[in-house]
């Protein structure tokens, strides 16, 4: 059980939700903005976070909206990864969304917390951070919303300023018609948390990977992209492609350091042979 | 109609599966304390202080209870086991103190608040540390330890708890008699039971002297006699509840939050008090299934004849020894595998090491040993290039050979190994011996066989009582626990059976309350049926014997010329002449209104017969009634290129005696099967370089997931074991003992490497892969 008495607080606007949030504050008491609370009620039950109130975001109108705009695709951070999967309105974020915990927490699990969680996969973040220049994101606090570009809203972990939230993302059309893959490798189990996660897109013949469980947060790497994109095979590039990762490799229970580079140097192969057919 | 071989479904399941069945947690009674545990966050160290100031300060903290508050050491074989760490902690997550609080939250928030100070000692993390001469000692008082049950031989001033000795035969013409030899050396993990429903325990301290508990165990009976002698309290005054249980494998079989609670009772003037583990204290507090390491040297005739084995287990018992110490005797009993080997010697050390402490695991410590044993025969198999199915055939034993601990075999003692391994040989469709590829995918099967008897008390006793309804129909009420084996319902059939009755007519009394229910030894060793329906049986006959009697005098015969069937007691040359359940049950009335008879009660008993303790010096013994024999198999496909691999195909083929719930059986074996995979390809529990187990959710603890699973085949030999209800041999543990084995047999075939430790993870194989390349 949860040891501790909290407020819980349902948002029915952006609005309602800063202002909330501010007040719960200022009385010298400590929020946190509740999305799937998948992370939040696990590590609650182990008193490994402590706050006094949650406040609902999932429920407000903008952060639920699935749909296409203009050219481009809008994804609600309320909305929940097992809802992007069966929308499936941008084939290569389903993917990379439909290999997280297993499906129970997914219809739980929103785009947002994904994101925002402490876990550091964050696989929902790879289909965006190869189209970093053509996504955005609305982030929503007490001075009013703003469009960042994922770029910045991004590295590894979602830049936000006190008191903001994540209210939607936005990717440019054109991120749905490229050929693009998702692979998730695991010690053994379909379900379980990952070796790595791998997303590549091909757009105008050049390929772009994301990375997500290889060196904690995830990450891109233009070193390894120009790698992947010299001329030679594939087992090749990819053999350069992973000499390229500098930073220490995660050496843990579900795998060792030694394992996931073979494993992934195997696995990027595999990928270009795939999406250069 | 007979009901014996018919599938019947299990007198619990409708609740079961409709969510109305209770667990021992699910319900409350008004006023009830909660009890929560501080526990150890180091390994080794020495507890320089616990600090419960501020949390006695705290909202709704009624006691808090330390090791200093209680001077008792605990333990089934060797008493080596504060309940609350007393001085220093031995394993991460060793129980340190309690907070008794009058709700759950305020109970954690508390626990949350005591500060404990430790000094760090050296921690031990495997067996053959333990072993080594300057390994720092776990149990300094190991001299002077209580013996609660012998046999136990623990060498004071060492981390040797226990050591088991066995000599069979001439170890020189058995070595000189062999052409080939080969050696393994085997590492296997501890493991968790890993039960769905977590350990708990409530305990209530009546101001007339009565102890009340409701708990989670396999062995209620056993609660009652420790409580009683821990505490000092007459037997009679403590009662002790078991509902349903929600999966066991073992790890219920074991006393320990049951002496906590009563702890924190007394703390608060005997209130009721419940302590219910979550489930990373299930992990990390209560103890875990052994793991152990392993050296075998196997020697045989070039014809591939075994003649000698030389085998040395080393028991990672962890911090305290709990039941290791019997394990370690059923380890050895049947260390050689179901092969007939004339010269043995084999060594058995129960080792402390800093690792949760180790109870039994569903095989008693056979499903480690088959896996050593297993492995090494597929070694000689290799190396004298013979299949490794007729290898087995060719060692298999037999009626007339004797065990390694001495017992002489006869067919209903041991089943037909080779006829399990006749009909192995038809499922497998391929010699295990080949392998198919395409490309750097390659299909193998690996093969293994298990035995397995009992190593139960020569003591071990169970009894049964039946009593009627005034309709007819029969109550039924035994020993047992229910937690999933289906007991309750096999012992339903065979009193179905005797009665020559419907099954519907039996009603079996499923909780088990030590007050009432007469005693059975423990839920364990897959011995049930045999002990329980032996009970049965008894019970039944003494009952048709009261409703003979009393039939006799209301039809005018002899006892001699009545039969019972159907609910009615008739003259068996003529059938219509009866009397119906119904008059006489609860005594016969004439129509002018006189009575004669009273209630009928059956009373049925059973006690083990002919069984021995092993001899401290050579080992020889009778450890069991009757042993269960069976063969295994595991088809994969393995990627040799990263080590991936798909388990496509898993098979039993069992020697069940008689079946007398085919389904019931089926389900037992195959989930057994669905375990031994866990084992041997994901599960193992884990520690950190410090000693701290790392694996307490099932985020981390790999477990079989629904849709994991292969296609299973089970096939069943019928060679009854006469003097088993109806010829049913024990079959609850059995399914899982080779599986792991067969697995990693047929792993090593396909990538060519030598799997000898477990998990056999796909990086295991693609390391063992890469160093063979080197």
């Amino acid at each position: 059980m949860i040891p501790f008495s909290f407020e819980y607080h349902q948002a029915d606007s952006l609005e309602e939700a800063a202002l909330v949030y501010q007040q719960i504050q200022a009385s010298g008491q400590r929020p946190i903005y509740y999305g799937g609370g998948t992370e939040i009620l696990t590590m609650a039950r182990l008193a490994q976070i402590h706050f006094d109130a949650v406040i609902d975001i999932k429920q407000i109108p903008q952060c639920q909206r699935l749909e296409r705009a203009d050219d481009a695709i809008v994804f609600g951070a309320g909305v929940s990864l097992d809802r992007i999967g069966q929308a499936n309105l941008w084939p290569l974020l389903s993917q990379a969304g439909a290999r997280v915990a297993d499906h129970s927490v997914r219809c739980k699990i929103t785009l947002g917390g994904n994101l925002a969680g402490t876990l550091p996969y964050r696989e929902a973040a790879l289909p965006f951070m190869l189209f970093s220049s053509d996504a955005h994101g609305l982030v929503f606090g007490l001075g009013g919303s703003r469009d960042v570009p994922f770029k910045e809203l991004f590295n590894g972990q979602l830049n936000l300023r006190p008191g903001e939230f994540l209210v939607e993302l936005r990717v440019a059309q054109f991120a749905a018609e490229v050929p693009a893959l998702s692979v998730k490798k695991t010690r053994l189990d379909w379900v379980d948390y990952p070796l790595f996660t791998v997303a590549m897109v091909r757009a105008n013949s050049e390929i772009r990977v994301a990375f997500s469980g290889v060196t904690g947060c995830p990450f891109t790497s233009d070193a390894i992209n120009r790698m992947l994109n010299a001329a030679g095979s594939g087992d090749d590039r990819a053999r350069s492609a992973v000499a390229q990762i500098s930073d220490p490799v995660v050496d843990d229970l579900h795998g060792s350091a030694k394992y996931r580079r073979f494993l992934l140097t195997r696995t990027l192969a595999d990928m270009l042979a795939k999406i250069e057919e | 109609m007979s009901t014996i071989g018919q599938s019947v479904r299990r007198t619990e399941a409708p609740n079961k599966v409709t969510g109305r069945a209770k667990y021992n947690a699910d319900t409350h009674g008004p006023g009830t304390l909660w009890a929560h545990l501080v526990v150890s966050s180091e390994a080794h160290a020495k507890i320089l202080r616990i600090d419960r100031d501020k949390a006695m300060t705290m909202a709704g903290v009624k006691a808090i209870v330390t090791g200093d508050d209680v001077s008792l050491l605990c333990g089934e074989v060797l008493e080596d086991r504060p309940p609350l760490a007393k001085g220093k902690v031995r394993y991460y997550g060793e129980p340190i103190a309690l907070v008794v609080a009058t709700g759950e939250a305020e109970a954690m928030l508390a626990a949350l608040a005591i500060q404990v100070e430790y000094q760090k000692l050296p921690v031990v993390h495997t067996p053959l540390e333990a072993m080594r001469p300057d390994a720092p000692l776990i149990h300094e008082n190991l001299g002077h330890y209580a013996i609660a049950k012998p046999p136990i031989s623990p060498q004071p001033g060492t981390n040797i708890a226990d050591v088991v000795t066995l000599r069979k035969g001439d170890m020189n013409v058995g070595w000189k008699s062999s052409a080939v030899s080969i050696e393994g050396n085997f590492t296997l993990p501890s493991i968790d039971h890993a039960a769905m429903e977590t350990r708990s325990a409530k305990v209530e301290i009546l101001h007339d002297g009565r102890v009340i508990v409701h708990t989670t165990t396999q062995a209620p009976f056993e609660v009652q006699k420790l409580l009683s002698q821990y505490f000092g309290i007459t037997q009679g005054k403590v009662i002790v509840n078991a509902p349903l249980v929600g999966g066991a494998f073992g790890g219920k079989a074991t006393v320990q939050l049951e002496i906590l609670a009563y702890l924190a009772s007394r703390a608060v003037s005997g209130r009721l008090v419940q302590l219910v583990n979550s489930r990373e204290q299930d992990f990390k507090t209560s103890p875990v299934g052994t793991g152990l390491q392993a050296k075998i040297k196997l020697g045989a005739t070039r014809q591939g004849k075994l003649t000698v084995a030389e085998l040395t287990f080393w028991v990672d018992v962890g911090a305290y020894t709990d039941s290791s110490p019997r394990m370690a005797r059923a380890i050895t009993s049947d260390c050689t595998g179901p092969y007939r080997v004339d010269h043995v010697h084999c060594d058995t050390y129960c080792l402390y090491t800093n690792h949760t402490y180790a109870t039994a695991y569903r095989g008693f410590g056979h499903m480690p040993m088959t896996f050593c044993i297993e492995r090494a025969m597929d070694k000689l198999a290799d190396r004298l290039a013979i299949d490794p199915l007729q290898l087995r055939r060719l060692n298999a034993i037999q009626p007339g050979h004797t065990t390694p601990t001495g017992v002489t075999l006869n067919l209903s003692r041991l089943g037909n190994l080779n006829a399990c391994i006749d009909r192995m040989n038809d499922l497998v469709t391929k010699p295990p011996g080949q392998v198919t590829r395409v490309a750097h995918r390659v299909r193998a099967t690996g093969v293994s066989c298990f035995w397995k008897t009992s190593s139960s008390p020569p003591d071990a006793s169970s009894g049964a009582i039946i009593t009627f309804n005034q309709e007819g129909s029969m109550n039924l009420s035994t020993g047992t626990v229910e937690f999933g084996a289906g007991t309750k319902t096999t012992s339903a059939q065979i009193l179905a059976e005797r009665m020559d009755m419907s099954i519907e007519d039996i009603h079996v009394h499923t909780h088990i309350n030590t007050k009432v229910d007469p005693e059975h030894w423990k839920t364990v060793a897959s011995l049930s049926t045999f002990m329980v329906g032996r009970a049965v049986l008894d019970a039944a006959d003494d009952a048709i014997t009261q409703l003979k009697s009393l039939a006799a005098v209301v039809l005018r015969c002899a006892s001699a010329d009545l039969a019972v069937g159907q609910g009615r007691v008739f003259i068996k040359d003529d059938p219509t002449m009866n009397v119906a359940f119904k008059d006489i049950v609860h005594g016969y009335q004439y129509p002018e209104g006189n009575a004669i008879g009273g209630q009928v009660i059956g009373r049925g008993t059973y006690i083990v017969r002919h069984l021995s303790p092993l001899n401290p010096d050579d080992g020889q013994g009778r450890p069991g009634p009757a042993w269960t024999v069976g063969c295994q198999a595991v088809e994969v496909e393995l990627d040799t290129s990263d080590g991936t691999y798909e388990i496509l195909r898993a098979m039993t083929v069992v020697d069940i005696g008689r079946l007398i719930n085919p389904k019931g059986a089926l389900g037992m074996v195959m989930g057994g099967m669905c375990q031994g995979l866990g084992y041997g390809s994901r599960e193992a529990v884990r520690y950190d370089a410090l000693g701290r187990l790392v694996t307490d959710q099932f985020r981390t603890y790999r477990t079989m997931r629904l849709g994991e699973q292969p296609n299973y085949q089970v096939d069943f030999v019928e060679t009854p074991q006469i003097d088993a209800p109806y010829g049913a041999r024990a079959v609850g543990e059995h399914g899982v003992l080779a599986i792991p084995s067969a697995l990693a047999n047929a792993l090593a075939r396909a990538a060519g490497v030598e799997i000898d430790s477990l998990p056999a993870t796909p990086e295991a194989i693609w390391r063992l892969g890469t160093e063979v390349q080197a």
